[in-house]
Formats: C-alpha cells, sequence, structure tokens
C-alpha cells in the first residue's frame, strides 16, 4: 500500500517525534509539535485511503458495449472497426484519484481514442472510457476487464486491482473484394438461373440430354416425333437434370494447423472457407460445413439461406480462436516466467505477498530432503564415532563400569593409535590431545559447510525467482480450479503438470507460449494422425447423404501426413465413384519456398560434402538441416498431388499470398466440367 | 495507450490553473513562515539554505527536497544555527539554554507553516510530475512509459478548502496530544526517568500499542472484506506452510517413482 515516498516520509516524521520526545528538555517541544503534526496529517490520509481501499474500490463496476456505426453489436467482423465503451461506476464514495485502463486484446488493435483515462471517481457520475478497435483476423476477442490503479492525493499510498469483465467476443471472418461480389442473377439468358446447374443425366430440365427406345407408358409429350418417323421407330426425349450444387467444406482445426504466430493455418484456412463459402451461398447454391480435429467433427448440412452462413461463419471463428496446442512437452520454467507477470496483471489480489505468501525459509533447501543428504552424513559419521565412543568412556568412568569401558577402547582405539597425538601442557599439567579430535572435527566441518551452502543455496538466484513463481502460480492454480487442498505441492514439484496448467491458463487468456514441436529424438509432435480417421469418417457420412453432383472441398493440413493418407485416399475414391467431385486445398507453410514447377525424379534426398559441415560448422549443418526439410516438405506435396491425382481429385495449394478469388476460379472450373455453356 | 500524440506541457503551464495555483500559494507561504519563525530563532543561515532546497524542488520536481528540508529542520531544532557544529571544527564549545517543553505559539505556527509546505509541495509533485509510481503493464509494446501524473481537472473546488480544515485539526490534534503526553508524564511522577526519558517512553509505548490496535484494525478489515478466492487461497497458503515439508518428501518419492516407471518404459520392460 505505501509507496517508497511514502516509506522515507514516515520514517523522517517519527525521527522527528522520537528526537523530539527524547530531547523535549533540551531542545523544547518545537520538533515534536513539527513531527506530530505531519504524522497527524499522514494517519488521517492513511486511514482515508484504507476506507476507500477496502470499501469504495469493491464497489466499482462496469458495462461494456461494442458498437458499430450504427448500434451495439453482439459479434464483430474480421478487418472491421468498433468502438468499444466502457462505463465504469463507483457505488460507495468517490475516489479523488484513478486511474483506468481497459485491457485491449492482444489480438485487436487500437486505431483511436485512448484506452486509459486519468479521473476522479463520483457516485453520481460514471466514466466512459471509448476507444477504437480493429479487428484484423477472426477469431474471438477476450476483453479481461479494467485494469484500475487507485493513489492518494500526496502518492504517498498506491493500489492496483483489476474489476473483472472476462467477455468474450467472436470475429466472425469477412469477405472483401471481388469474391464478395458474385453474381446474384444471371448476366445472359442462354445460362441456367443462379442455383441451377445442368448435371448430364435424365432429368427434368430444359435441355435435351439424349434420346432412348420408347418404352410403354413414357408420355406421349416427350416422344421424339421427327426421329421417331425417320427411323420409323419411337424414341423419348431425355433432358438434363437441373439441380443445385452443394459444396461442403471440411476445415482442418487439428493442432497442426494451431501452431504458429498470428497468422496460422487455420485462421488462413478459416478465411478461406468463409470466403468460398459465402460465393457459394452468393451463387445460390448450398454450402456446408465440417469442422474436424483429431477428436471429433462438427457438421452443418447444406443449405443456402443467409442464417445458415451466419451460422458457419460463427462455427469459423469459433474454430479459428482454438488455443495454440499445448504440445506433450514444455519448459515449465519457461512458461513460469510468461505466466507469473500475466497472473500479477489478472489476479492482483491472489498474487499479493500479503495472501499468496513466501516467507524466508520457504527457501531454505536442506539437503537431507535430497539424495545429497548422504554427503554430509559421511563426513560427520567419523566425528560421531569418536565423539560417542568418548561419551560412552566417560559414562563407564563415571558407572565405574570397566568392561563398558574396555569394550568402548577396543571398538575406538585402533583410530586413535593410528592417527596419535600430542601432548600440551596447561598451568604444568600436561594434557594428551589426540588427532583424532580435531581431524574428525575438520571432516565434519566440511560436511556442515555442504549442510549450510546446500541450504542457504535455495536463497540465491536463478532458484529462489523459479521458487517464487512456482509457489505463487500453483497457489492460484489450484484456487482457480477448486482442486483439493495440497495440489499446489503438486505443481512445485511436478513439471509437466505444471507445464500444462500454466500453457492452459496462457491459452484462456489469448497470451502467446512456447511450444515444443520435436521430442529428445527429433521426431515431430504434431502430425495429428488421429484426424485422418475423423476426416475419413466425416467423408463417408457426407457421401452417405449426398445427392448427385455434390462437391466436397477438403481444406486440410495433409502435408506431413502423406505417409498415411491409405484411409483417405479409400474414402475420396468412393466419393468419385458416387459421381461426386472432391478438392484438397492444403494450407502451405509460411517458412517454406514454392515447391518447383515439376516434382523431382528422384525420391533420395542427396547429402552435401562432409567437408562443407566441417568448414561452415553450425551454420552449415543448420542450413543443411534447413534444406532437407523444405526437400521433404516439397516431395511429401508432390506425393499427395501425384496419390489424388490418379484419382482425378485437384490438389491446390494455399500459400499466405494465395487470394480466395483463385480458389474460388478453380471451384468455377471444377464445378463447370459437366456444364455446357 | 493512446494514439493521440502525447501532451507536450512545460511545468509552469502546468502550474497555471487556479486550483493548481492555491497549492503554489500555500507551499510560498508555508515556506515564508517557516524562513520567519526559524529566523527568529537564529536559523536564519538554515532557513535560508532549507528555502534554497524547497523553492527549485517545486519548480524542478524533486521529490526528495521535503525530506531535505524536513531533516534540516530536525537538525536546525536540536542545533540552532549550527552552534554546535561549528563549535566542534573550531574547537570552542557552546552552551545553549534550554528550551522549555510546555505550551508555545511560536512552535505551533511553525508546525502549520511546515505542513503547509509539504502539503502544497506533494500535491503540486503530483500534479506537475508523478502521481503514482510508475506501473506499466507487461502485456502490449510500445507503451507510453511516462508515469501518470494528476491532471489538474481533477482538483475538486472544495478540496483546498478541506485541506486546510484538515492541517489545522492535524495541528491542533498534535498540541492537544503533545500536552496531554505532558500531563500524563506529570501525573506519573517521581519515577526513575528523567522527563524526556518518560516522555520518550510513553511515546513509544502509545506509538506500540496504537499499531497494535490499527493493525488489528486493518487485518479485521482486510478479512471482511476478501472475497471468496482470496479466503481461498489464504487458507492453501496455511496449508502449504503447514505440511510444505511432509508434502516435498511426498512429491520427491512421487517424481522418483514416475521417473522409474519412465525408465522402464523405455527399457520395454
Amino acid at each position: 500500500m505505501l509507496t517508497p515516498r511514502g516509506w522515507w516520509f514516515l520514517f523522517i516524521v517519527l525521527l522527528q517525534v522520537g528526537l523530539g520526545t527524547a530531547l523535549s528538555d533540551q531542545v523544547g517541544s518545537g520538533l515534536v509539535v513539527v513531527g506530530l503534526s505531519l504524522l497527524a496529517w499522514f494517519l488521517w490520509e492513511w486511514a482515508q485511503f484504507a476506507y476507500r481501499l477496502y470499501y469504495v474500490v469493491p464497489t466499482l463496476t462496469l458495462h461494456r458495449e461494442l458498437h458499430d456505426e450504427r448500434k451495439a453489436v453482439p459479434i464483430l467482423w474480421a478487418q472491421g472497426e468498433f468502438d468499444v465503451r466502457v462505463r465504469v461506476r463507483v457505488e460507495a464514495a468517490d475516489l479523488p484519484y484513478v486511474v483506468l485502463s481497459d485491457w485491449v486484446p492482444a489480438d485487436a488493435k487500437l486505431v483511436g481514442g485512448s484506452d486509459e483515462e486519468v479521473v476522479a471517481l463520483d457516485p453520481d457520475r460514471p466514466v466512459l472510457l471509448s476507444y477504437r478497435l480493429k479487428c484484423p483476423l477472426p477469431g474471438e476477442l477476450r476483453f479481461e476487464g479494467v485494469r484500475v490503479r487507485v493513489a492518494d492525493r500526496q502518492g504517498f499510498f498506491y493500489h492496483r486491482t483489476l474489476i473483472r469483465d472476462g467477455l468474450t467476443y467472436y470475429v466472425l471472418p469477412r469477405l472483401t473484394g471481388a469474391e464478395g461480389k458474385r453474381r446474384g442473377a444471371k448476366k445472359f439468358n442462354i445460362f441456367p438461373p443462379p442455383g441451377v446447374h445442368r448435371l448430364k443425366r435424365p432429368g427434368g430440365g430444359s435441355e435435351l440430354l439424349d434420346l432412348r427406345d420408347y418404352i410403354p407408358g413414357d408420355p406421349p409429350k416427350m416422344i421424339a416425333w421427327k426421329p421417331s418417323a425417320r427411323k420409323d421407330k419411337l424414341f423419348t426425349k431425355e433432358f438434363e437434370s437441373e439441380v443445385p450444387v452443394r459444396c461442403t467444406l471440411f476445415v482442418d482445426a487439428s493442432e497442426s494447423t494451431r501452431l504458429g504466430a498470428k497468422r496460422t493455418k487455420l485462421t488462413r484456412l478459416v478465411n478461406l472457407a468463409a470466403g468460398v463459402a459465402e460465393a457459394t451461398v452468393a451463387d445460390r447454391d448450398h454450402a456446408g460445413l465440417v469442422v474436424f480435429d483429431e477428436h471429433d467433427s462438427r457438421v452443418m448440412r447444406p443449405k443456402r439461406s443467409r442464417r445458415h452462413v451466419i451460422d458457419m461463419l460463427h462455427l469459423l471463428a469459433e474454430a479459428a480462436s482454438r488455443p495454440t496446442p499445448l504440445g506433450p512437452f514444455a519448459d515449465a520454467n519457461a512458461l513460469a516466467r510468461l505466466a507469473y507477470p500475466l497472473a500479477n496483471e489478472l489476479y492482483p489480489d491472489l498474487m499479493r505477498r500479503r495472501t499468496n505468501t513466501l516467507p524466508g525459509r520457504m527457501f531454505w533447501c536442506p539437503p537431507s530432503d535430497y539424495r545429497r543428504g548422504w554427503w554430509v552424513l559421511v563426513f560427520c559419521l567419523p566425528f560421531l564415532f569418536v565423539a560417542l565412543n568418548f561419551l560412552i568412556r566417560q559414562v563407564a568412568y563415571s558407572l565405574q563400569s570397566v568392561d563398558v569401558y574396555m569394550t568402548s577402547w577396543n571398538i575406538s582405539g585402533w583410530l586413535y593409535r593410528q592417527l596419535g597425538g600430542f601432548t600440551i601442557n596447561v598451568l604444568g599439567a600436561p594434557i594428551l590431545i589426540l588427532y583424532a579430535w580435531p581431524i574428525t572435527a575438520g571432516i565434519a566441518l566440511i560436511g556442515v559447510l555442504i549442510w549450510l551452502f546446500h541450504g542457504l543455496s535455495g536463497y540465491f538466484e536463478p532458484w529462489r525467482s523459479e521458487r517464487v513463481r512456482r509457489k505463487q502460480l500453483g497457489l492460484l492454480f489450484a484456487t482457480l480450479d477448486g482442486e483439493r487442498p495440497g495440489a499446489e505441492s503438486h505443481y512445485l514439484h511436478d513439471d509437466q503438470a505444471f507445464a500444462r496448467r500454466a500453457q492452459r491458463f496462457l491459452a484462456e487468456h489469448h497470451a502467446r507460449y512456447p511450444v515444443r514441436l520435436y521430442d529428445a529424438r527429433g521426431r515431430y509432435l504434431f502430425h495429428s494422425r488421429p484426424k485422418i480417421d475423423v476426416l475419413v469418417k466425416a467423408l463417408n457420412y457426407g457421401v452417405a447423404r449426398g445427392r448427385d453432383n455434390e462437391l466436397f472441398v477438403i481444406l486440410a493440413d495433409l502435408v506431413d501426413l502423406a505417409d498415411d493418407l491409405d484411409h483417405l485416399l479409400r474414402a475420396v475414391k468412393v466419393a468419385v465413384a458416387r459421381h461426386h467431385q472432391v478438392m484438397i486445398i492444403l494450407p502451405w507453410q509460411d517458412d517454406v519456398p514454392d515447391p518447383p514447377r515439376e516434382p523431382p525424379n528422384d525420391d533420395a534426398i542427396p547429402l552435401r560434402k562432409a567437408e562443407r559441415f566441417a568448414v561452415g560448422g553450425y551454420k552449415a549443418i543448420a542450413e543443411e538441416i534447413s534444406r532437407d526439410f523444405i526437400d521433404q516438405y516439397h516431395k511429401a506435396y508432390f506425393r499427395i498431388r501425384r496419390e489424388f491425382g490418379r484419382l482425378g481429385v485437384l490438389v491446390v495449394r494455399a500459400d499466405s499470398r494465395e487470394p480466395v478469388q483463385m480458389v474460388l476460379d478453380r471451384l468455377d472450373r471444377l464445378r463447370g466440367v459437366g456444364r455446357r455453356r | 495507450m493512446s494514439t493521440d500524440a502525447p501532451e507536450q506541457a512545460n511545468v509552469f503551464s502546468r502550474l497555471r490553473p487556479p486550483a493548481v495555483l492555491n497549492y503554489v500559494a500555500l507551499t510560498a507561504a508555508g515556506l515564508l513562515v517557516y524562513f520567519f519563525m526559524m529566523s527568529a530563532k537564529g536559523n536564519d543561515t538554515g532557513a535560508l539554505v532549507a528555502i534554497l532546497v524547497a523553492v527549485p524542488g517545486v519548480l524542478a520536481r524533486w521529490v526528495v527536497a521535503p525530506a531535505l528540508v524536513l531533516i534540516l529542520t530536525t537538525y536546525l531544532q536540536i542545533d540552532p544555527g549550527f552552534i554546535n557544529l561549528i563549535g566542534h571544527f573550531s574547537g570552542s564549545r557552546w552552551f545553549l539554554p534550554r528550551e522549555q517543553a510546555n505550551f508555545q505559539l511560536e512552535d505551533l505556527i511553525l508546525a502549520a507553516a511546515l505542513l503547509a509546505y509539504v502539503i502544497g509541495h506533494f500535491r503540486l509533485t503530483t500534479i506537475v510530475h508523478q502521481g503514482m509510481p510508475n506501473d506499466p503493464t507487461p502485456r502490449r509494446e510500445g507503451e507510453p512509459k511516462t508515469p501518470p501524473r494528476r491532471p489538474a481537472e481533477l482538483v475538486a473546488p472544495d478540496e483546498f478548502a478541506q485541506t486546510m480544515i484538515i492541517g489545522g485539526g492535524c495541528m491542533i490534534a498534535a498540541e492537544v496530544a503533545w500536552l496531554i503526553l505532558m500531563g500524563l508524564e506529570n501525573l506519573g511522577r517521581p519515577n526513575a526517568f528523567g522527563p524526556a526519558t518518560s516522555r520518550f517512553l510513553i511515546v513509544a509505548w502509545l506509538a506500540g500499542l496504537a499499531l497494535m490496535l490499527v493493525s488489528a484494525a486493518l487485518v479485521y478489515m482486510r478479512s471482511a472484506r476478501m472475497t471468496r478466492s482470496e479466503a481461498s487461497l489464504v487458507l492453501r497458503d496455511e496449508f502449504f506452510h503447514e505440511n510444505r515439508r511432509e508434502t516435498d518428501r511426498l512429491q520427491r518419492w512421487r517424481k522418483w517413482f514416475k521417473e522409474r516407471v519412465a525408465a522402464r518404459r523405455r527399457a520395454g520392460k
């Protein structure tokens, strides 16, 4: 509560009062009256601040609204700008000096106004914080609350807290540019109306498909009279089908797509899927959506209503808001360093040292608690042996027990004889000093020093800071989760348990954290193999319930799984056999260059000469590993293209520069395979 | 964080609003009276030094200036006019007459002057320089590192009057407390201590008692206003410290067992 300014002022005033009182019979009452006046004023300010802190600050409330150009909105749009209005009100009494700063989500960008205000709060006049935000990416925005800093008018007292809000808003992906301006009406009369596609199958359309032999029961109006007259045989006209194209998008939201910085593969896929879905519905076609990961999938059957599009965008935004995966291995101390300042910001009341205490004894590291404890014992054992024997002999001497005395001497005498001794004269009397005593005591002293230094090591950095962070965060996590008492020590000692909880904490609050991509043997940890089975299941479901002329667009990160695609290939084969179209869009990794136009002929990856590594050192090795990775990535891509190409499935690469329009054109071409213009 | 350009106002423009001018006047008046009162006791050199520290302290926003003035005043009260200090270096010894520790108006005026100066200085510092500790949040890069100050617009119209009343009340309370203390000390006579020592002991004892009561009241207030999670955390904290050694040992055995199981699994057993 007291600031440094307050502490030294209090110290000086107390010094004045103390000196003034102690010397009052020499210097009079001047000094003590000055000191007491200042002390009385200080205590008055302290009491006022304490009242505000304990009774006024807890009554702070906030109300948040997000506005677009017209009204308050419950959802946001990517690339859109919004006004955030936060109304802060105090109920009990006034606060003369408060700094309010809103917790702007890390994923949003402040484009206007200020998220911080220095105000005086009054119950009659709520304060309005207003600023403008831009949301660049789809996903979720989380408003943690308003940071409140309260001080007195002199700067003697200070307190920081957070009015917790925890509101989340979905940011839906939004179409921008040409792809949003799809045709809603046919341009030329020869084209079928939007939403109607010709299918070369007999149906109720208007375009002639074929002639076939007359079958009794065919309506007479379907008889082609001219060919029938020419051939002297009855023929029946068959017309094309006119059906809507039903496009189902399969979006991969597995862990492998959620790795990376802000623009993850998942964000790219979500933007792409949103663009394709909106354009499809604008064409009056049906669009469906399946979001899948390693565990399950969420399905939205194809429809073409506007409401359905909004629901799809919601589902996509929900997928985009999924956090970075936790991963099986993580550095607990690195995560603690990230989580600690965030926890201090978010939960200042629970992280304050008055409640989440750190007494000095907590840092003592006794060697007996560790395996190294036996070192101390080994060093102290000779001295303990000598001392114990000495004690036994003294007791035996006082009891006049010769047997015990001699037994003890027989046990320890050998040691004394071997080490010898010397005589010193004290006041004329010779005293025998055996070397066994100082030698064993010296060895024991080493043990004591080991014990001491080991114990004190906990007070020094970096162990002290690590322990502070782990203890305070462990206690906070256990409290937030409502776990049984004692769970905090679990977090203190179990690195993996702590790391997982810290990652979850960071993910919940939209903070970024490092993820280990490879295990100790260099194996990639985020292949997400189970997602193939989930995708296959969802695709089979779509095929089973599909009608003619369905279009399945799989937006999935499959490059790392090029060796495990058998199930998917079989499912795609079934879909193609049922006259459906399939297209695969692979999100291209940002740091991998574009593949060559033609696939390399050989499968082997050439190794560079060993001399190069000898000269180039680690840099050359790193370059070689990078080149190896890129080659493997390209080969996997070409392999996927080849495997699916055999089934007539188009594989498209979507990198960060690939516009949605290009994918839509390819989709149009794909749909136009059976179309006659 | 704000997208607006930072305000570029100098100290003098910040001192210009009427509400702030009140504090400027209060500080100036306090220093003036202080100078006269100290000079009247033969401390004119010391008072001049104090003024030379205090005035630039206000203008240059030295937070340490009131501390220096208070320390200097304390010294000048014990050693008026630096007589003992000069005597120490010159080798000659001066004996000062003993002062009476009863009520004196000059003491009250001096206390009022110093209180006015201290209040004025600190309030001006919060308005023109820094009102609270710089406590930047780590969540955002590029956040301005300038410490927050209290805008002059936040000074309420009745604030100055309230301050004067509170200051006057504190002065009277201090004087009354001192007179009561002397009365208490007289009541306890005769005793083994001198008057000053008795007063010091009574003050120390009263301060200890007050500290105990105030801390008990604060602990009660804090406990009464605790949230559910805070209370839960306090109990957990207590549990943690009471069982730390035992749970530490248990966790170490658990860790050892986990490592052994992992090693066996790696070995394929």
